[in-house]
């Protein structure tokens, strides 16, 4: 992917993602004008953008929006819900394009019924009736003929065959092969080359094309020659799908009609055979000699036409016609076209006609071509217009031309005021042709000159006469305005050359902006930091070998003094690096309305969404693990927490239900809270499911409190919902939102009381970043523990740890402490009997427990990594890490372990 | 040197209006909007102005306006470039006083040969 279409992406999102946020404004507190220009802006925006990189579809798609919102802003239109709707579904539409762009996925053939579909509903709110007119009516008149197919032309469409040129219905008779012809009108939008597209083309490769023509306008002289001015209509045979979707690009530019080749045949019938009868044998040789075009077409028509009547001598006769036909106007036609190169449409005529392939392979569409430029006098006055503009002695190229031509335009405008445009004319020209200008007479004279035309040149007369009238009048009042403007040129002048001014500094700091940056970079940055920090550990390893192996007790020290240097060092810079990773959670939260507003429609119900503490700061990555959990859990709210509306009534809660976001920082932790004030969830219910699904065991049914009961829903396989509905029991539990949670480092509570609401509490670090972890060893291996769980180490004679009923408990300061073996839970061989026991005290969610563990070690900070491959799979394992001396430490998940001990 | 300063409120479009003008002899300036562009060019040297027409803030039509009135800037020409492709959008860019109007997209090789011709160098000759 190019990198301009990453920024391109990157930017439309930031456009979707506002024009959506307005919408929902707008939607909830009605159409403010600066709203819908806000929408407006982004979403013409992403048209601009996409019109870049040629996707058609999308850009159709902002287009179509774009109006409907330029209507809406100019009140034409007024806002109605269902507006809104549209708009967000064309947003989403979009949003889905760029996903498949990022990835390359995109399939614009698959685009485009989307889009034109859309497009169309957009359109109809701006007019009900044009939107559909065009293509309604050419159903109508298809359903129609395919209804009475045997039935002649209308009048119509006969009207359209005789417009086209004298003998079309023959021409296009003779040449039917499929069961349907048509005849197209293609008016090419004025600024088509603009956009690379090329009309003549178009038509050429209509399906089934059997001739085409072009007309021009008779052209002003001052007639801007890069604008498109034709009219295209070409004949020939396909249906209607076929050539629907071949002007697909073009909507709005053509008009299509389409009829059965029978009623076609029938129609020409009687035309054919009176005419046949007419043609003296000699009539085409004597034409031919003569070289009496009109006279060989008209003929050729007849002849063609005769093709369903098999005559013998007919085809020899029209073999010849053809041939001389193709060579001798086709080089007829060249000739007269090639001056005019810079004439487009006879440009792309000539040369699609010089294209060999075309002449050879359907010559009679070619013929009608020749034949139509021949007879078409607007091309010929194009021709001389070209011829002029190929004789100045300076040869200019055209847009060299083009800008000269605009600037003598400019100074001929009636808006035209000498002090205001003369010095960025005279500037621009000057700079253009090398000369300096004092005066518009001299400027005028010498575009006039570089331009050398005559038409022009008149046109620099009126000028002069009109200024020398002008002048008078200018002179007086430049002289009133000579004295403040040069006050005023001053006083600009000199403010930039003060270095102590206050405007240019204000200028430059406000030029001090964010910077975009590559997402992969700064995680690029954050791993070297990361790898820093490990290998600064190394330090105080080396410092105790130079103590112990080199003797050296000063060096030792040094070396310790370093480290402390380099370890603040480092934590600078790591707290600056995740600085430069912080979002606000709004980067996330900002597209919960939009879901909520959703869901809450699908289920009928009224639910408000309060998001408090927006601006808290948060990790990017850690936020955006965190968006598929808090979405699963406003789902959850929504669809088994709020009532629908007519329960709340009754339950006399207010009928609109509500559900807080809730994001607070606390320390270097993050605590958000989803709040709602639905039904509640009964604990006894989770007791007795959780029973039913094997999660607990009977006693255990009895033993844990309702708090504890709450917290099962986070158990493997767990789901209170009787029923499967679509948006949350999706086979994904809770218990995968607590994975996700304690994956990005963060716990979950759930507290409820039924009839009240539920809510869910997810405390979670602020960043992914460098842990404490406090080592310790079991069975001769090293193990960490993160230092926050830790509450204190200590030493008990092992005949303290008692046993009371099936668990180990340990009381320290008259506080019980139920205490596990790690040797046991770790899988490790029990250790022969000590008269001393290492207890880590941790403390959970659950209360304190007791870790029995063989020997304390330091703590240390470290970049936790989850595990990968099939470690994956040990969930008693939260992460490894990298020690100072290249050992591999495995990070203990405590509530894991725990859970298996008892 | 030549600067030429491109104002758009698309940072695509930006860029690619950049990568399209943009020489070793030249400097791109790039602007979000009217008023940035007025403040940064008040001071500077810049030898022409690329202005996109629909802006927040203050759009092209204003900032044509504001560059002509301004004594300093008066002289440099403008190329107001705009999705509009209404003859009307171009008389009012005419009006408001650009010296040239094209239609977005534009196409990348008249950019360069307008640009060229205006200020001059350009790697095309």
């Amino acid at each position: 992917m190019s990198e301009l279409l990453d920024v391109f992406i990157g930017e439309s999102r930031e456009n979707l993602e506002s024009a959506s946020q307005e919408l929902l404004e707008i939607q909830s507190s009605g159409p403010a004008p600066e709203r819908v220009d806000k929408i407006f802006r982004d979403l013409h925006t992403i048209k601009g953008s996409s019109d870049l990189f040629d996707i058609k579809p999308l850009t159709r798609l902002a287009h179509a929006a774009e109006d409907l919102l330029d209507s809406v802003r100019a009140n034409e239109v007024s806002f109605s819900n269902d507006i809104g709707d549209l708009l967000l579904e064309a947003l989403d539409q979009i949003s889905i394009w760029f996903d498949e762009l990022e990835v390359g996925s995109q399939d614009l053939e698959q685009w485009q019924p989307i889009s034109v579909n859309l497009g169309a509903q957009l359109r109809h709110f701006i007019d009900p009736d044009a939107s559909c007119g065009s293509s309604n009516e050419n159903e109508a008149v298809s359903s129609k003929e395919s209804s009475s197919v045997n039935q002649n032309l209308t009048d119509t469409q006969r009207e359209l065959l005789a417009d086209f040129s004298e003998n079309a219905d023959l021409k296009l008779l003779c040449q039917t092969y499929g069961p349907y012809c048509y005849l197209i009108q293609y008016t090419p939008d004025e600024g088509c080359f603009f956009r690379g597209e090329d009309p003549v083309n178009v038509a050429l490769t209509l399906p089934g094309l059997k001739a085409f023509n072009i007309a021009m306008p008779e052209l002003d002289h001052d007639a801007d020659i890069y604008n498109c001015m034709t009219r295209i209509k070409a004949i020939g045979c396909a249906d209607e799908d076929v050539i629907k979707q071949h002007m697909a690009y073009y909507e709005g530019q053509y008009t299509v009609t389409f009829f059965s080749s029978q009623a076609l045949s029938a129609s020409c019938a009687s035309k054919i055979r009176e005419n046949i009868a007419q043609i003296p044998d000699e009539t085409l040789t004597d034409a031919i000699a003569d070289n009496n075009l009109e006279q060989v077409n008209s003929s050729a028509g007849l002849l063609l036409a005769s093709q369903d009547f098999s005559d013998a001598d007919c085809d020899d006769a029209k073999r010849v016609t053809l041939q001389f036909l193709s060579t001798a106007s086709e080089l007829d036609f060249l000739s007269r076209a090639e001056p005019s190169s810079h004439a487009e449409t006879a440009e792309s005529a000539s040369q699609s006609i010089s294209n060999e392939a075309f002449v050879g392979t359907d010559d009679k569409a070619s013929v009608n071509v020749l034949s139509n430029a021949d007879e078409d006098a607007p091309l010929k006055s194009n021709v001389k217009l070209a011829d002029i503009s190929a004789r100045p002695e300076k040869i200019l190229a055209p847009h060299e031309k083009a800008i000269l031509t605009q600037q003598l335009t400019l100074l001929n405008s009636d808006n035209y005021k000498t002090e205001l445009m003369f010095p960025s004319i005279a500037g621009l020209v000057g700079n253009m042709l090398g000369e300096t200008f004092s005066d518009e007479d001299t400027l005028a004279v010498a575009i006039c000159n570089a331009l050398d035309d005559e038409t022009i040149n008149e046109q620099a007369d009126e000028i002069h006469k009109q200024q020398s009238t002008e002048e008078a009048s200018a002179e007086t009042t430049q002289q009133t305005n000579t004295s403040p403007s040069t006050a005023d040129f001053s006083e600009i002048n000199t403010v930039p050359g003060r270095g102590d001014s206050p405007q240019p500094i204000k200028a430059e700091r406000q030029a001090v902006k964010m910077l975009k940056v590559d997402q992969t970079k700064i995680d690029y940055l954050m791993d070297i930091v990361g790898e820093l920090t490990v290998a600064k550990n190394s330090l105080p390893y080396l410092a105790k070998q130079a103590e112990e192996e080199g003797g050296s007790r000063k060096l030792s020290k040094q070396i310790k003094a370093h480290f402390s240097i380099v370890n603040r060092l480092t934590e600078s810079l790591q707290s600056a690096v995740l600085q430069i990773r912080m979002v606000p959670v709004s980067h996330v939260f900002q597209r919960y309305p939009r879901l909520i507003r959703d869901l809450a429609r699908k289920l009928d119900k009224k639910i408000e969404l309060c998001m408090q503490g927006e601006d808290t700061e948060f990790d990017k990555n850690l936020i955006e693990s965190l968006s598929e959990p808090l979405i699963h859990l406003l789902r959850n709210s929504i669809d088994h927490g709020i009532e629908s509306p007519e329960e709340r009534i009754e339950k006399g809660k207010p009928e609109t239900g509500r559900i807080d976001l809730i994001a607070t920082p606390l320390d270097d932790s993050v605590i958000i809270e989803i709040r709602d004030d639905g039904k509640g969830i009964d604990p006894n219910k989770i007791k007795l499911l959780a029973f039913q699904k094997g999660v607990i065991t009977e006693s255990q049914l009895e033993s844990i409190d309702d708090n504890e009961a709450l917290q099962l829903i986070f158990a493997a396989g767990f789901s209170t919902s009787e029923q499967v509905s679509d948006l949350s029991g999706r086979g994904v539990g809770m218990d995968a939102v607590k994975t996700m949670v304690s994956q990005a480092g963060g716990t979950i509570e759930m507290y409820s009381e039924v009839g009240v609401g539920t809510t869910f509490k997810l405390l979670l670090p602020q960043t992914m970043s460098v842990n404490r972890v406090m080592m310790f060893e079991v069975s001769d291996q090293m193990f960490g523990v993160g230092m926050d769980a830790v509450v204190e180490t200590v030493k008990v004679p092992t005949s303290d740890i008692q046993r009371i009923r099936n668990e180990h408990i340990l009381v320290i300061r008259e506080k019980l402490i139920p205490v596990c073996n790690l040797r046991e839970a770790l899988g490790f061989e029990q250790d022969v009997d000590r008269e001393e026991q290492s207890i880590l005290v941790v403390s959970t969610p659950q209360g304190e427990f007791g870790l029995i563990i063989d020997k304390f070690h330091e703590g240390i900070d470290v970049i936790q990594k989850p595990l990968e491959g099939v470690l994956a799979g040990y969930a008693h394992f939260s992460g490894t890490a990298l020690l100072g001396d290249g050992r591999v430490l495995l990070i203990i998940n405590v509530q894991e372990v725990l859970a298996k001990c008892r | 040197m030549k600067t030429v300063m491109i104002v758009d409120d698309a940072s695509t479009v930006r860029m690619f209006h950049k990568m399209l003008v943009s020489t070793p002899d030249r400097i791109i300036e790039e602007a979000e909007n009217g008023v940035e562009a007025l403040e940064k060019a008040i001071g500077t040297q810049v030898d022409l102005f690329l202005v996109d027409v629909n802006m927040p803030k203050m759009d092209g039509y204003r900032l044509c306006k504001e560059i002509r009135r301004n004594e300093a800037l008066r002289a440099v020409p403008i190329i107001m470039v705009s999705t509009e492709s209404a003859n009307r959008d171009a008389e009012r860019a005419y009006q408001c006083g650009a010296n040239y109007y094209m239609t977005k997209p534009v196409d990348a090789d008249m950019l360069k040969l307008v640009v060229s011709a205006v200020i001059g160098g350009g790697s095309n000759e």
